[in-house]
């Protein structure tokens, strides 16, 4: 593929027109698209149309960012859902019906509350683009070969990396249906420049490996690619995975359930991803006030506009994933797509507020990752006594840590001096906790439902 | 599926924002530099060329591969930064049906400039 291209061709991007575009041509694109789609979902999507028609908003309205801003209205997870729960075909938000499907899938989640996702055809193409031009950049090129550590089942996010592969041209490996010790052996057999899992099954792996003697280091793996969980833009997650596979790159995509992977590494790592312009556009707001943040820095929650969505667009779509972007990066690599330092911050739906400080469990979950002598291992437990939120941080302790008390003081007192509160600690010995492969799993929720805020993170 | 996907439908109401910047001609795309519209043109006419070619296939086979090479081309107009249509099967509407789309209610612009007073 990349052999037929001119000497010309500046080939450390994968599609440089856009990725090196200036801010003003990329914006004056995404105006363009968004007002074809809004266009679109409302012709096509009864959904829209009503959600449109109930604001008295046209398509004809959206002529400018501050009308987008302000007078198109946002859309949110409940809509589609309480469309889906009244519609025939189970499915919410269509402007496309089954005859145009190639394949559906559905969100996860912890509340049984799913939301169906169909796609065409091109959509699944489309799809594929999203993962190329972060692996493209980490050096990844056709034949290089990908090894996949999953069984493929109805979270779309797994298949969107397999498209990706196979749009970039790598050659696949599957791992399906093995158990940890054969995918070990796998790759340390079939030697793949990349390994395609989730931090915390990429590090289980390397715990098999070394209870098994072997050596992953010695499968020249180049690049660990993954997403779904925050670990791959933790730095100390990065560096055992750099030291336990002997890997010279991690690759870090940020999915959101509705809109795919559409944030990615660069080459020049900077503690965060960037928004794949291609294929969606990205802004921040006030969780409360629904006002784009302005001030550079400013954590928000991200509202996506999704190019990839046709079937069933998706429009100024509520995120609830608090992020903070920076819409003119420049930090060496080129790409001049927004950029998301520390990916998700945490989630303006799944927030606990203990003695009247709100905390977040994606916050939790890195501050856990940066006490020496712990794991990533971890749970947390929500409950609610006397009408008070209350949070336990139950974490191990690495191997060979004797003082379990004197590590859960310490852990405590990281939570507190960063988060402002004093949350419960206990940390268990190395081993205890299962091995989590989804981060929702290891979220335990004993108020009552009426209590709770919503679901924890779909998809990441 | 032969030909256009039922339900396609564009868009027929919305007025052109002004070009966004220098170089950027009527009708064409904000202006990724010449050399990238002159390959979105270009894409343009292949994707024309493939749609002719789809509607005289010899059988399912060929008439289905030329639909997938499609999808594969409209994927580089979309690097391109091609913003007129956002999937392949709007490429295809025929000209017909895009006069029965303009009669819409949907996309009536007076009913569009009646919302916003
Ligand atoms: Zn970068």
């Amino acid at each position: 593929m990349a052999g037929a291209l001119a000497h010309t061709v500046d080939q450390r991007f994968w599609n440089r027109a856009t990725q090196t575009a200036d801010r003003e041509r990329l914006d004056a694109l995404h105006l363009a698209r968004i007002r074809h789609l809004v266009g679109w979902a409302y012709d096509n999507s009864p959904l829209h149309r009503r959600i449109y028609n109930a604001a008295g908003v046209k398509p004809a309205d959206i002529r400018t960012w501050d009308d987008y801003h302000h007078r198109l209205p946002f859309t949110d997870k409940p809509d589609y859902v309480r469309d889906q729960e009244s519609s025939e075909s189970g499915f919410g938000g269509l402007a496309l019906g089954p005859e145009h499907w190639q394949q559906y899938f559905h969100t996860t989640g912890t509340t049984g509350r799913f939301l169906h996702e169909a796609f065409s055809q091109f959509e699944m193409h489309k799809a594929g683009t999203q993962l190329c031009y972060g692996l493209w950049g980490q050096g990844a090129r056709p034949r290089d070969s990908i090894y996949f550590c999953f069984d493929f089942g109805m979270w779309v996010g797994l298949w969107t990396y397999y498209w990706g592969a196979r749009n970039l041209g790598l050659t696949i490996v599957s791992g399906g249906g093995a158990t940890g010790e054969q995918r070990v052996r796998h790759i340390l057999e079939r030697r793949p420049a990349i390994v395609c899992g989730t931090p915390t099954y990429l590090l289980h792996l390397a715990e098999i490996a070394e209870r098994e003697g072997l050596d992953l280091r010695r499968a020249g793996v180049r690049i660990l690619a993954g997403g779904g969980e925050a670990g791959l833009s933790v730095p100390r997650i990065r560096e055992r995975l750099t030291e336990a596979w002997g890997a010279e790159r991690i690759h870090d995509a940020y999915g959101i359930g509705e809109a795919l992977f559409i944030g990615q590494s660069c080459d020049v790592w900077a503690g965060g991803v960037h928004a794949i312009e291609d294929v969606c556009h990205s802004y921040s707001v006030d969780p409360d006030s629904g006002e784009p943040v302005t001030d550079a820095g400013g954590v928000g929650e991200h509202v996506i506009t999704s190019y990839t969505h046709l079937v069933q667009p998706f429009i100024k779509y509520r995120t609830h994933d608090l992020v903070r972007i920076d819409d003119r990066p420049d930090h060496g690599c080129g790409w001049t797509w927004k950029h998301f330092p520390g990916v998700v911050l945490g989630r303006s739906d799944f927030m606990v507020t203990i003695r009247g400080v709100n905390v977040y469990p994606t916050a939790v979950e890195n501050l856990i990752s940066e006490v020496p002598g712990l794991t990533h291992h971890y749970e947390l437990h929500l409950s609610r006594r006397d009408g008070m939120d209350r949070m336990l941080v139950r974490a191990e302790a690495a191997a060979g840590v004797g003082d379990l008390s004197d590590l859960a003081a310490r852990l405590s007192a990281h939570l507190r001096n960063n988060l402002g509160v004093r949350l419960e600690t206990e940390v268990v010995h190395a081993g205890t906790l299962p091995r989590y492969e989804l981060k929702t799993r290891r979220i335990f929720d004993a108020r009552e439902p009426g209590a709770r805020a919503a679901t924890p993170a779909e998809g990441r | 599926m032969a030909g256009v996907a039922q339900g396609t439908r564009t868009r027929t109401d919305l007025d052109p924002l002004p070009p966004p910047g220098p170089g950027t001609g009527p009708g064409l795309g904000p202006g990724l530099g010449v050399d990238v519209e002159r390959q979105r043109a270009r894409l343009l006419a292949l994707h024309a060329h493939l749609a002719r070619e789809r509607e005289a296939a010899l059988s399912p086979a060929i008439e289905r591969a030329l639909e997938t090479a499609q999808m594969y081309l409209f994927l580089a107009l979309g690097y391109t930064g091609h913003t007129d249509e956002l999937f392949p099967d709007e490429l295809q509407v025929p000209d017909e049906l895009r006069g029965a789309q303009a009669a819409s209610p949907s996309t009536d612009a007076t009913e569009a400039r009646e919302s916003r007073s």
